[in-house]
């Protein structure tokens, strides 16, 4: 059990480091930036408590806006997807599966896929939306979601297949 | 009570959730207003810590370029000590009412709607919030918050931020703002329409604020409108600086802000 939490510690503190030192300079095309420290809250067991699993959320998103002065626009957005992951994973997995024993490398790939582009989109949309935090801007908001998500979803989908391998 | 205690506990991740989003909406709301000294600002200890290791790594990947810029700048104060020289006998009326300290560009962002730059500069260099900083072609931006060692700065690609700018050799100013499109244009507005200029002007700080002294070049008129309902002119500014590249910064120190702020508030 210790190790389990310690190797979450050792995935928390990489994926913050590495989106904001390097992910958040690389600017696909000029501007699509890719957020791909959702992938933890992604990755967390299914059955771990959905009150850790919130604050965990919060506290992850809260690292990336302290290093980007943006805020609180990543904690909200990861708050909400860690909230709503256990009716998105419902979405996505269907209801024949037992949470508990359920493992997400389990699951056939298509559905894999479906949750982790419902997760990113969900979380970028609500993360532009407070960044540029206004309706004149929804052009730029919709943009920007749909930029950045195909380009996070690619990342973090292909992050993981590569990690399963080893 | 007992039913709403049950309805506390039975409900706790949607409570516990609705608190923290209500942080983060909170802590976003109070970043819009940039006056606000941050709970969560990249001034903080750790994370400016940590951008700083990543500045001295990342700093030799373009010394070569940094070099050039160096050169090519020491050669254009070159020719302006010559140029000085010339008009030497000129007498000086008064001392210079600003001094310059540079400072080094730790961490800059430009495609953002609202973007900070964080400088490795702070109250021990005696930098204070209000200072504000400009590059070796352009300005970059005013200091919001300084902690020991660093200073966070808003920067001119910020929505939030206009600056008083003028057309060289006039008087006519209007104010400066980003529309948050591309970081290398920005946008002049409430300029009388009796102004005259045409494109590929200079556009330069105005004198009107104790921020930044008045002729510092920012960019050249790109495109223009008149609106005729309000009679100002809307001008597009490309920048001279390239704000997604840069290094050096010197932060201006305004010698006698503390004069004239006291005359101010004293004829309010």
């Amino acid at each position: 059990m210790n190790d389990i939490k310690l190797k979450f510690l050792f995935q928390f503190f990489a994926l913050v480091l590495v989106q904001v030192l390097i992910f958040d300079h690389v600017y696909f095309l000029g501007y699509i930036n890719p957020y791909i420290y959702i992938a933890f809250i992604i990755a967390l067991p299914l059955k771990l408590n959905r009150n850790y699993l919130i604050f965990l959320g919060f506290l992850i998103g809260l690292c990336v806006d302290l290093f980007n002065d943006t805020g609180g626009i990543h904690a909200g957005s990861s708050v909400l997807i860690a909230y709503l992951r256990s009716i998105i994973v419902r979405l996505s997995f269907g209801y024949n599966y037992d949470l508990d024993t359920l493992k997400l490398r389990n699951v056939k790939l298509k559905a894999q896929l479906t949750f982790i582009t419902i997760m990113v989109f969900a979380h970028h949309l609500i993360m532009f939306s407070l960044a540029y935090f206004s309706l004149n801007y929804t052009v730029e908001i919709l943009k920007n979601t749909l930029y950045s998500g195909i380009f996070s979803s690619i990342l973090i989908f292909m992050t993981k297949s590569l990690l399963k391998k080893q | 009570m007992q039913q709403v205690l049950k309805f506390f506990i039975q409900n706790k991740s949607g409570i516990l959730f609705l608190v923290l989003f209500s942080i983060s909406i909170a802590l976003t709301i109070q970043s819009h207003s940039y006056h606000n000294s941050k709970w969560v600002s990249s001034t903080s200890f750790l994370s400016s810590f940590i951008l700083d290791v990543k500045y001295d790594i990342t700093s030799y990947f373009n010394l070569k370029v940094e070099n050039d810029n160096l050169l090519k700048q020491n050669l254009e104060l070159q020719e302006k000590i010559i140029a000085l020289k010339d008009s030497s006998n000129r007498s000086r009326s008064e001392l210079p009412s600003y001094s310059f300290i540079s400072a080094k560009i730790i961490s800059n962002s430009y495609n953002k709607k609202d973007n900070f730059v964080l400088i490795n500069k702070g109250r021990e260099d005696s930098i204070y919030k209000g200072y504000g900083i400009s590059l070796p072609n352009g300005i970059m931006g005013i200091v919001v918050n300084s902690s020991n060692n660093y200073s966070r700065v808003i920067s001119i690609l910020n929505t939030n931020l206009s600056i008083n700018a003028k057309l060289k050799n006039s008087n006519q100013f209007g104010s400066l703002q980003w529309d948050s499109k591309f970081h290398n244009e920005m946008i002049l507005k409430d300029l009388p329409r009796s102004a005259e200029f045409k494109v590929g002007d200079t556009i330069v700080t105005g004198g009107n604020s104790l921020i930044f002294p008045s002729d510092l070049p920012i960019g050249v008129v790109k495109k223009f409108d008149l609106n005729e309902n309000s009679g100002y002119f809307k001008i597009l500014v490309s920048l001279f600086a390239d704000m997604a590249d840069v290094n050096q910064a010197y932060v201006i120190v305004p010698k006698k802000i503390k004069e004239a702020q006291e005359l101010l508030e004293g004829n309010e």
